[in-house]
């Protein structure tokens, strides 16, 4: 499992605009941590360097597998992730979707059924074209292909986005009960429901 | 570099469910392929070709088709796509879906042609494994420019530029082939050695710069 991961005096801007300066921070696995702040504040980015999709400027950030340190490839295999700019295929219907992106982590599933009781989305819709999905719709199914992948770092960039109340008060649970078997959760939220939730809050100052 | 059969056949799964949907891609391929093929045989009529122009002519038909597979990479959920993939089984994926895409055209368009143009193959063998490698080739070079042009931060039809220079030493190759295996004449078995040969950099290369484009 995924100990943790950590900042070493990380230094991220764009186009001259500081984001993050001489910032170090670890996260631990087996919590909640909030990353919360305004619009533009780095949230995602917090997140993306995180998982290693971007590299920061300056400073370090390394992940820890049972203590022992690994690289950015072995790390984004034990990744998952819900955020608002990840797309599903609106040709392909929900179980085409999550049968794909569960199997590029090796994974054959062939019922699906308990995942769709799961994030309560209507199992008529299993085989209907998510192009029909509405955007809740659509955030459910994308929280199912985690919980289905069920890796030991969850990213997630304000999930509860597009959701109804049943609907955040699922995600909210799952991602408690994930945190207490282990898994490291980021969460990037402006909501005071998700933040409620966090074992920890890193808020982002402006810039 | 390890390429998990599971994920690999995902992908391949994935791009055949798409594009049987859409169809755009395989529309666009046939429609070329007919319309070329349409208007030389209606302009030329029965005027004897030599073997060299023919096949020459074959060759810019398939290259022209195969440009439908340029977009593979353009409406992928790229995002999502990279955060659970790895980046061999969908190099490998795409470039075999592009392969199958490329060989089931070539059985409708390579009889048509001949027939059109009442070419009399002397060595069939050498023609089928020409081609081969050379739809190889074109799968190998077009998915690493998509690829290249879909994850680049820079955004610009320009790469497919690129295409140009690494795709045309097959292409002098394949045609050369081809009219040798058209008329009979000595077989240039090093031409078909350095095209196999070529194939086989091009994509051990497409591989590696794909890893860099991914990570
Ligand atoms: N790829 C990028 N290129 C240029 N600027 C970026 C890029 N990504 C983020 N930014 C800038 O960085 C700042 C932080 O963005 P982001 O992390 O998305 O904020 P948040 O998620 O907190 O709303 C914003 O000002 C944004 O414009
Ligand atoms: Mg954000």
């Amino acid at each position: 499992m995924i100990n943790k991961i950590v900042f070493e005096n990380v230094s991220h801007s764009f186009a001259n605009k500081k984001i993050f300066e001489n910032f170090s921070i670890e996260l631990d696995a087996g919590k909640i941590i909030a990353i919360t702040g305004a619009n533009g504040s780095g949230k995602s980015t917090f997140l993306k360097l995180a998982g290693q999709f971007i590299k920061p400027d300056t400073g370090k950030i390394i992940a820890f597998d049972d203590g022992k340190i690994i690289d950015k490839i072995n790390l984004r295999k034990k990744i998952s992730a819900v955020a608002p700019n990840m797309n599903l295929y609106s040709e392909l219907t929900a179980f085409e979707n999550i049968k794909f992106f569960v199997g590029l982590r090796d994974i054959v599933l062939n019922d699906t059924d308990e995942f769709f009781k799961r994030v309560e989305l209507d199992i008529e819709t299993k085989n209907k074209s998510v192009k029909n999905f509405s955007t809740g719709m659509i955030q459910r199914l994308k929280f199912l292909i985690l919980l289905a992948i069920d890796s030991d770092v969850w990213i997630l960039d304000e999930p509860c986005s597009n959701l109804d109340d049943s609907g955040k008060n699922i995600f909210l649970k799952e991602i408690k009960n994930s945190a207490q078997i282990g898994k490291l959760i980021l969460m990037a939220t402006n909501e005071r429901d998700e933040a409620k939730i966090a074992n920890e809050i890193i808020s982002l100052p402006i810039h | 570099m390890k390429l998990s059969a599971c994920q690999f056949i995902s992908v391949i799964r994935k791009e055949f469910l798409i594009n049987c949907r859409q169809r755009a891609i395989f529309v666009s391929m046939l429609m070329f392929s007919l319309t070329a093929l349409a208007c030389i045989s209606l302009a030329i009529g029965g005027t004897f070709l030599e073997s060299k122009l023919l096949s020459a002519l074959l060759w810019i038909i398939i290259f022209f088709a195969s440009t439908a597979l340029d977009k593979t990479f353009d409406d992928e959920a790229i995002t999502t796509l990279k955060i659970y993939g790895d980046s061999q089984s969908i190099f490998f994926g795409k470039m075999i879906f592009s392969l199958i895409s490329m060989t089931a055209l070539m059985i409708f368009l390579l009889p048509t042609f001949l027939i059109l143009f009442d070419c009399e193959v002397k060595s069939p063998p050498i023609l089928l494994i020409t081609i081969f490698f050379g739809i190889c080739g074109i799968s190998g070079a077009g998915t690493l420019i998509s690829a290249i042009s879909a994850t680049a931060s820079i955004r610009s039809g320009l790469f497919s530029i690129l295409l140009f220079p690494i795709i045309l030493p097959i292409f002098l190759l394949a045609i050369d082939l081809t009219s040798a295996a058209l008329l009979n004449f000595e077989i240039p078995i090093s031409s078909l050695i350095t095209m196999i040969i070529y194939d086989s950099i091009l994509i051990l290369a497409g591989s590696i710069l794909f890893d860099y484009l991914w990570y």
